[in-house]
């Protein structure tokens, strides 16, 4: 699974460097071995599908700088899934559209070699010079497996490599191995092609080599009976994630309330200490009000991303895949599709590149489609902020915190309308070829490592940062003067019976005359049965940016109504004109229409831009952009009818 | 399928400074050992067509020199599928007594390998001295070796064993020290040291 942000991309090509490739099937540890070279570039992913986009690197050796390709992870090199063809296309001598690496680093799983030589066998055909990279040498003898390093090395004519997972040694080993490469020795004859003769060339090599197959981890064996059994499984992982969010609001919001106060205190020292009426506005709440408002969600990002770091290190997110791939099944689609939909727990980009793993367009289009309504970590801070309004911290559900259970909520329905998406969409579709085999591996059950869990905690934080201050800064700055323009004069205000020196009359006189207040009466109509009035209409429109503006527009209409306590000015914001005017503006079934219309909306331009990407066509962005926002209106109509029924 | 196929599953093995032999590999037991003279098939053709110099078999191992004007990599899958071809029918396969030469080769491989590895890291060294066409074959331990108090394990364990798996037709095996100048174990030069 891969936890970029958009953003985060691959490093420029550097040609004048030598270059090497690394090559493997998923989780043969390659993101591993190209951070060890390459010093933490990319995040180490023990999962099937790691490596989606191109990653490059540069290692330094003694003087030597080598340029490091990690490719995506493969287990053959015919060209059935898109990730396999740009493997193939790179490595293959005879397509010409890429330049060829100096050398192949071909990177075999000793817990698996039988499954790694076939992929070898390929490289070997190539006749590129190739380094062999055994890993997990240090498992497969906990796990009383056994080779002979060097009669594989006899047996295989190439230079192979043995790495411990965590040592430095194995770097500097393969550094020595790529400067050399030289006299790398390269086989007299090359494995057979056949079928039949490749599998008598891999018996032959695994028995010259002593190969003895590990045995499976009795301990992961004894948990996999629990975790992956069909009952007790699926309500461990439903207890797993329940939990999770319990933690998300119980350990996240002190820490949120000290970067709330913090911005509460440099909002006052700006409204006191900044002169200018214009700039005193715009730093109090544009930046403080606005980004300040998103910004406090940092927390929350960290330890959603601590979350899905330690799920992955300690080898649990297979089996979450694992159990889910029955689910998924059912909807009919394969397991590749819900590496590709946990990817969009993070972000819905990676997710959806992580789609050029699945082989047939049908079941991508259905996939990519699906993707955007998984939770991604944009929706965290809308969903924090709309469930502080919702229910109080202190309101209980037995022994839990209630706050906690409705996000849970908000991620099931999120996931149950994504795989519902995904069916409906593969129904339209018609019926796809046939099923090609999909392996996901279960790792054996690891402490994760802490500077894994540490890097991916933050990259995550550092392009929510950068997030923050790119395209959420740009347009709260757009927000912020469309919300504090046209100008009004004092007569103009004296007029309407404002006093101009009451500050948060006059301010809230400009809002409420702003051209963004007209923007939002505008599409009033369109919004009204949602129990939504102008102030979050402009939020919703705003938040097509990216879902985090929402908060950050709201953040600055409540903070120029009440600079010093933002919060607790949405809690009493009441409505000031039409069916609801006087009422309580957020109410019950508001929010949930809120929360509902953002589990479904598609407000994010980034999204939109990769479908259009990875497809090829508008056309895809479009539907997914009709049909989510026809679903987030029908979807949040009828959450609120239904709570207004029930309440 | 796998165990059908793994009786012919076969790979070949480049011999350290020897660039016309390659050492091919079989799961399965060859027919016999000695000089390959008669072979069915298509590898039996390449035989007669004096493709190659000469060819040993040891118990697991075709030893194949290839010709002058041929290279492996041209001809290499052709010689595979013949060798594979020829596995299925083991009976029509003739040796000739080529005990001595068969010896020279294993032993200069294993002494190359791993084993050859193993007693040079502990600072010693073997070489043959003599091999004997009734296949008895005698050593010479130096270096380090002299004075080992686990020589004859290793020799053993490392040496005989191993060769012993992949000839059949292996005699005795002895072994001397070479003649040295000094011993450690030599008191200040005065105490005379026992030769074997």
């Amino acid at each position: 699974m891969t936890l970029r942000h958009p953003g985060s991309g691959a490093v420029q090509l550097t040609p004048q460097l030598e270059r090497f490739a690394l090559v493997g099937s998923p989780n043969a540890g390659k993101t591993t071995l190209f951070n060890g070279l390459t010093g933490l570039r990319a995040k180490t992913g023990n999962y099937p599908g790691v490596t989606v986009s191109r990653y490059e690197g540069v290692t330094r050796f003694s003087g030597h700088e080598l340029l490091i390709e990690d490719l995506p992870g493969t287990y053959s090199l015919d060209p059935i899934s898109p990730d396999e063809s740009i493997v193939s296309g790179i490595i293959d001598p005879e397509v010409a559209e890429h330049d060829q690496p100096r050398g192949l680093i071909a990177l075999l799983d000793a817990t698996s070699l039988r499954r790694s030589l076939g992929l070898l066998a390929q490289l070997m055909t190539t006749r590129q010079p190739v380094a062999v990279v055994l890993t997990f040498t240090d498992e497969l003898a906990r796990r009383q497996g056994r080779v002979d390093v060097a009669a594989l090395s006899r047996a295989l004519g190439l230079r192979v490599i043995p790495v411990i997972s965590g040592r430095g040694d194995g770097v500097r080993a393969v550094q020595e191995a790529m400067v050399e490469v030289d006299s790398w020795p390269a086989p007299a004859i090359v494995p057979p092609s056949d079928h039949d003769e490749l599998r008598g060339w891999v018996d032959s090599v695994l028995a010259a080599a002593g190969y003895q197959v590990p045995e499976i981890d009795s301990r992961t064996r004894r948990i996999d009976g629990l975790l992956l059994h069909p009952v007790s499984g699926t309500l461990i992982f439903l207890a797993v994630m329940y939990a999770f969010f319990q933690i998300i609001f119980t350990v996240a919001a002190p820490m949120q309330d000290q970067v709330e106060a913090f911005f509460g205190w440099l909002g006052g020292l700006a409204s006191e200490g900044i002169t200018i009426g214009w700039l005193s506005s715009f730093v109090s709440d544009a930046l403080l009000g606005g980004l300040g408002g998103v910004l406090v969600f940092l927390p929350q990002i960290m330890l959603l991303f601590v979350m899905i770091a330690l799920m992955e290190g300690t080898g649990y997110m297979s089996r979450a895949a694992f159990l889910m791939d029955r689910v998924m099944a059912r909807a009919g689609l394969e397991g590749r599709a819900f590496v590709a939909l946990l990817s969009s727990l993070a972000c819905a980009i990676p997710g959806i590149m992580a789609t050029r793993s699945l082989p047939s367009a049908k079941d991508r289009i259905a996939t990519i489609m699906a993707a955007p309504l998984m939770t991604c970590s944009a929706r965290l801070p809308v969903y924090v902020m709309l469930i502080a309004l919702l229910v109080s911290p202190d309101a209980k559900l037995g022994p839990f915190g209630a706050q906690g259970t409705v996000m849970f909520g908000l991620y099931l329905l999120g996931a149950v309308s994504a795989m519902s998406a995904a069916w409906v969409f593969k129904r339209i579709g018609g019926r796809s070829g046939i099923a090609l085999p999909f392996y996901m591996e279960m790792p054996s059950y690891r402490l994760p490592s802490l500077r894994t869990v540490a890097l991916t905690v933050w990259e995550s934080s550092k392009a929510f940062l950068r997030k923050v201050t790119s395209i959420i800064m740009i347009t709260t700055i757009v927000m912020w003067a469309l919300l504090n323009l046209p100008l009004h004069s004092d007569a103009d205000m004296l007029a309407a019976g404002v006093d101009p020196t009451d500050e948060v009359a006059a301010s809230a006189y400009v809002i409420d005359n702003s051209l963004a207040a007209s923007v939002g009466n505008a599409v009033e109509p369109v919004f009204e049965p949602l129990g939504f009035d102008w102030r979050i209409n402009i939020g919703v429109l705003s938040s097509l940016a990216a879902r985090e503006v929402f908060v950050a527009t709201l953040g600055q209409v409540a903070a120029a109504q009440n600079p010093d306590n933002p919060g607790s000015a949405l809690q009493t914001m009441t409505v000031d004109s039409g069916a609801r005017a006087g009422e309580k503006l957020f109410d019950t079934a508001t929010v949930i229409a809120l929360l509902v219309f953002f589990v479904y909306a598609m407000q994010c331009m980034s999204t939109l831009g990769v479908i259009r990407r990875e497809t090829g066509t508008w056309r895809w962005s479009l539907i997914a952009f009709g049909y989510l926002s026809v679903l987030a209106w029908v979807m949040a109509f009828a959450a609120r009818s239904l709570t207004l029924a029930l309440l | 399928m796998s165990t059908t196929s793994a009786a012919f599953a076969v790979h070949a093995e480049q011999v350290d400074h020897d660039p016309r032999a390659l050492r091919w590999v079989s799961m399965s037991t060859l027919p016999g050992t000695g000089r390959l003279v008669r072979c069915p098939g298509s590898l039996g053709e390449l035989l007669d067509q004096d493709w190659f110099t000469d060819a040993l078999a040891e118990r697991h191992g075709l030893w194949l020199w290839l010709r002058d004007d041929l290279s492996w990599s041209g001809v290499g899958q052709q010689v595979r599928r013949g060798l594979v071809g020829a596995l299925r029918a083991p009976d029509q396969w003739g040796f000739e007594d080529a005990t001595e030469d068969l010896i020279r080769v294993v032993l200069r491989d294993v002494l190359a390998g791993e084993t050859g590895e193993y007693i040079r890291s502990h600072g010693g060294n073997i070489e043959p001295t003599r091999i004997s066409a009734d296949g008895s074959v005698e050593l010479e331990l130096s270096g380090a070796c002299s004075d080992c108090p686990a020589r004859g394990i290793t020799l053993h364990d490392r040496v005989e064993s191993v060769l012993r798996e992949r000839l059949t037709d292996l005699g005795e095996i002895s072994w001397h020290n070479a003649h040295r100048e000094s011993s450690p174990q030599r008191l200040f030069h005065l105490l005379p040291t026992r030769r074997r």
